[in-house]
């Protein structure tokens, strides 16, 4: 009988003892998620299907003149772009795509990308440093840099572009560029948000187990 | 020979009758131990059940002997010759309400699209549509018909109709069947699915003339038409299994009284499985159930961790496009397609976040059977028979403690958890199975205090209580509302006022914060984000014309209408169950149970609410001790909650789903309240006596009429329109 009633009490204390410790480890789950949101990239496809009747257009990256991309980000910080490159059978080692971003006239990105380290027809991600800072109406200018053998207009890597117009995006082209009408780029969009996996399993419970916790009986503290 | 079958048949039910007697006296004397009471019982069900089979329903198999006919196409057995004649036609056919409904569904969905991306979206072209002035849709169908005289009249059962050209879209055949010039039945209808290319109807009549027209919106050729005409003696799994649970459930009913007075949550359980069972047998891969494509898609990606291999056939059932069957014949066709096309050799591979998202944890009982599935390499039909199987298990579980918990109302929680919508969704790819069990079991211990107020609410009580709640309603968040009963508890409940008003208020965070989140969703992690968080582009795009924001203008811009509409149509729905003639009982796309099924459970769980059994002193609680009833406090609060929350519904639904300004709400079923029962039905509970009836013939009464009702109504939905 003895031994039972230690048992009970001993296990009473250690109830009184878990449920304000559960609470408090949640609430700092709670506060801790807030503080430390988990972020993910977000893509949007943007232009990746011709029109009826339309073809995919070849837009070749240029040494001395770039190729923009103007994209109204309405506000969200754009992480990067992903647009399909292809090689069209050139040695590419050396080619280096350098693609700055630019927010109004100020340079907020300054990015390279090594052309010959992709597959060619690869939708490659360009990533944008200091992303943060690329956000509204922005313009990316792609062209070719780096210390490889100049290529002729035939053989230099391209991008994937067709004849499908879309709203708050426009490309730009250089002037000799070889396409025909009005081109707008192929590929995705990459912004990013931030998630909070464990805030609302650790809001909830935090308030489960602060109520669970007032049902427990603390001496000296009854009614 | 029929005199003598009769004879036969007489003679084995006398015997069967005779049996059962002396199995009852036996078991009176205590002559058999109850496991092998249970083994004779079992025994005399199946041979019932087989004998039944083969001399009631495959009689005319034997009666009308024959072999199956084939005729046309490449393999023609065309040994009568001049009596056939075809004719060939083109006609235009309306499309029926859901065809012309999607069509101008996916019109809708495109303007959306076209608004939020600025591009314009490319309208499927279907050149067989043809629209008319008035709205109606129509399509343009060529028409075979064939005429068959045959030598002398027989007996068919089946009608086996197979295209060997493939098949674009579905299509569909009648047959008229004559006998004498006179018709021998109404016109039979049969679809053919362009994927196993066959429809088999169920004619069953004495016929010596037949009239197959075949309507196809594809160009086929007369030659490509095999049908076979057919009688074989087939004994149907199905049905044997529906026959011996019957007889099984009369056993229970009849011999167990322990169990029925005692255990009612193992008779619960027995009932609700082999309901369940049958339910999931006789639907097969058939998708009815509401959204079932929807659960199955996520069901099926959370059973894989971040890789996800998705079959051909799982590709076919998230799109809703599974073919489905009408009979056993059509099935193992269905079921052959589905195995060709589950092949993880060349599935199509995505890949997932491992973090599972708070609302796709109500699949895991169907995910766990997926997984399951395809660990033991079972066929695709076996593979969602387990994963529904999965599902129902879960339900019995969590609603045979509710059982068991409850005190004095035991039976009425039987009754609510054997709802013959409650089991069919757990029988289901659905998650609506987590939202009724959990909250069921959550009501039981709510109510549990509010029925001891002198009891002190324990951590072992409330911890499952508001898990309970919070489990049922992570799909549906609006169902929390109802621990909110929990504010109303007495002083007496708790140890202190400072422990009673922070356990209170507590309580109201967490509901506040469950509500919040149907607002402001936690964002998810995709490109949907914008969607989601988007409340401009929230609405059900099912509904042409719905739209949150521009419905919850409507509403402030006319609350006194909005309440007008909301009353009148929360009466008329009413009104339909008690007396318009709506079934409230339904197996979702299936069918209903007649409207005297609704009033029929209804008065039995209110009269059993009301009337109080017998006191048996043996009995597991001794709810005399404890308050009889809620109380008139707690009953108008009770009535209030389920009120309120039964507003919450319809507001929800006109929010979400209904077009803007529209004045009717449309989405509402039935359904939706089952969460809601149990707290009314306690609303009755009295302390007036009941008789002479104590708690095994309550007992019987309640188990027995519900698992009668789902027998029957599997019987006349399930069984009739699926397996025969």
């Amino acid at each position: 009988m003895g031994t039972h009633k230690n048992k009970n009490t001993k296990r009473k204390k250690w109830v009184n003892l878990i449920f304000p410790l559960l609470t408090l480890f949640c609430l700092a789950g709670f506060i801790g998620s807030l503080i430390f949101p988990n972020y993910v990239l977000d893509t949007y496809i943007v232009n990746m299907e011709e029109e009826e009747g339309d073809t995919m257009v070849l837009l070749p990256l240029s040494y001395d003149a770039p190729i923009t991309l103007k994209i109204d980000t309405k506000g969200r910080p754009m992480k990067g772009v992903q647009l399909g490159i292809r090689k069209r059978g050139g040695d590419q080692s050396g080619q280096i795509l350098v693609y700055d971003v630019y927010a109004g006239d100020a340079k907020v990105s300054e990015n390279r990308y090594d052309i010959a380290s992709g597959d060619d027809g690869q939708y490659v991600y360009l990533p944008f440093a200091n992303y943060e800072q690329c956000t509204g109406q922005i313009a990316v200018k792609l062209q070719l840099a780096g210390e490889g053998k100049r290529l002729s207009p035939e053989q230099t890597a391209a991008l994937e572009a067709n004849h499908r117009k879309s709203e708050d995006i426009e490309t730009v082209l250089y002037e000799g560029c070889l396409a025909e009408g009005e081109c707008s780029l192929r590929g995705s969009h990459i912004y990013t948000h931030a998630t909070y996996p464990f805030l609302y399993d650790a809001r909830i419970l935090t308030f489960i187990f602060l109520a669970v916790s007032m049902t427990l009986s603390f001496k000296g503290k009854e009614g | 020979m029929i005199e003598k079958i009769a004879e036969k048949i007489k003679e084995t039910a006398l015997a069967a009758v005779d049996a059962l007697l002396d199995f009852q006296e036996g078991a009176e004397a205590n002559c058999f131990p109850w496991p092998a009471r249970c083994m004779i019982a079992m025994v005399i069900c199946m041979t019932t059940a087989f004998l039944a089979e083969c001399l009631i329903f495959q009689l005319p198999s034997v009666r009308y002997k024959s072999a199956p006919l084939s005729f046309y196409g490449e393999n023609a057995l065309v040994d009568i010759p001049g009596t056939f004649t075809v004719f060939c036609e083109k006609s235009l056919v309306e499309l029926d309400e859901e065809e012309a409904k999607s069509i101008q569904v996916e019109r809708n969905s495109r303007k959306i699209l076209e608004n939020y991306l600025g591009e314009e979206q490319e309208e499927k072209q279907d050149d067989t549509l043809v629209e008319k002035a008035d709205g109606s849709f129509w399509r343009r169908v060529n028409v075979i018909t064939f005429s068959v005289r045959l030598p002398k009249a027989r007996y068919v059962k089946k009608l086996d109709l197979r295209l060997h050209d493939s098949l674009t879209g579905s299509c569909g055949y009648s047959v008229k069947s004559f006998l004498d010039t006179e018709k021998a039945m109404e016109t039979t209808y049969c679809s053919i699915d362009p994927k196993t290319k066959a429809g088999i109807a169920n004619l069953g009549c004495l016929t010596d003339q037949l009239e197959i027209s075949i309507m196809t919106a594809d160009d086929i050729q007369p030659s490509d038409v095999v049908f076979t005409l057919s009688n074989q003696f087939a004994p149907n799994g199905m049905r044997i299994l529906w026959v011996f649970f019957v007889m099984l459930t009369v056993a229970v009913l009849i011999e167990f009284r322990y169990p029925i007075t005692k255990k009612l949550e193992w008779c619960f359980a027995l009932g609700a499985f082999i309901i369940g069972l049958l339910l999931i047998l006789g639907i097969g891969t058939n998708q009815v159930s509401y959204d079932e494509h929807v659960h199955a898609k996520a069901a099926y990606k959370l059973s894989f961790g971040s890789r996800i291999e998705t079959t051909e056939s799982a590709m076919q059932m998230n799109g809703n496009q599974l073919p489905m069957f009408h009979n056993p014949e059509e099935r193992a066709l269905v079921e052959q397609y589905e195995d060709e096309n589950h092949d993880y050799s060349w599935a199509d591979i995505g890949f997932q976040s491992r973090f599972v998202r708070t609302e796709d944890r109500v699949y895991y009982p169907l995910a766990a059977g997926f997984w399951l599935g395809r660990m033991l390499h079972l066929s695709f039909a076996a593979t969602v028979a387990l994963a529904k199987m999965c599902n129902l298990l879960c339900y019995i579980v969590v609603c045979f403690f509710a059982i068991r918990l409850a005190k004095r109302y035991q039976e009425l929680v039987c009754m609510v958890a054997l709802l013959p919508n409650s089991i069919f969704l757990a029988a289901s790819i659905s998650y609506d199975m987590i939202v009724n069990s959990f909250l069921l079991l959550g009501c039981v211990l709510l109510y549990n205090e509010f029925l001891e107020p002198d009891e002190k609410v324990e951590w072992y009580r409330l911890l499952p209580m508001l898990m309970c709640f919070v489990i049922g309603s992570l799909s549906k968040p609006i169902y929390v509302i109802m621990v909110g009963m929990f504010l109303f508890l007495g002083k007496k409940k708790f140890r202190n006022p400072l422990q009673e008003w922070v356990c209170k208020i507590s309580v109201l965070i967490l509901i506040g914060l469950m509500l919040y989140n149907i607002f402001r969703p936690l964002p998810v992690a995709g490109s949907d984000y914008n969607m989601v968080g988007d409340f401009a582009l929230a609405g059900d795009k099912r509904n042409v014309g719905a739209s949150v924001t521009g419905q919850v203008q409507y509403i402030l811009s006319n609350p006194v209408s909005y309440a007008m509409l909301l009353l009148s149509q929360m009466g008329s729905l009413l009104f339909s169950y008690v007396l318009g003639g709506k079934g409230f009982f339904q197996y979702g796309y299936v069918g209903e149970s007649p409207m005297l099924a609704t009033w029929g459970a209804g008065a039995l769980a209110i009269l059993l609410a009301i009337l109080k059994p017998q006191p048996d002193p043996e009995e597991r609680y001794q709810w005399e001790k404890g308050h009889v009833n809620l109380g008139a406090k707690n009953r108008a609060l009770t009535i209030l909650m389920c009120f309120g929350l039964t507003a919450v519904i319809w507001t929800s639904m006109y929010v979400s789903y209904t077009a803007v300004g529209a004045d009717t709400i449309k989405g509402v079923q039935g359904r939706y309240f089952t969460p809601l029962f149990l707290p009314a039905l306690l609303c009755f509970l009295g302390d007036k006596k009941s008789g002479n009836m104590g708690r095994c013939g309550r007992n019987r009464l309640a188990w027995g009429l519900m698992v009668f009702m789902n027998l029957s109504m599997i019987w006349r939905l399930i069984i009739c329109v699926y397996n025969v």
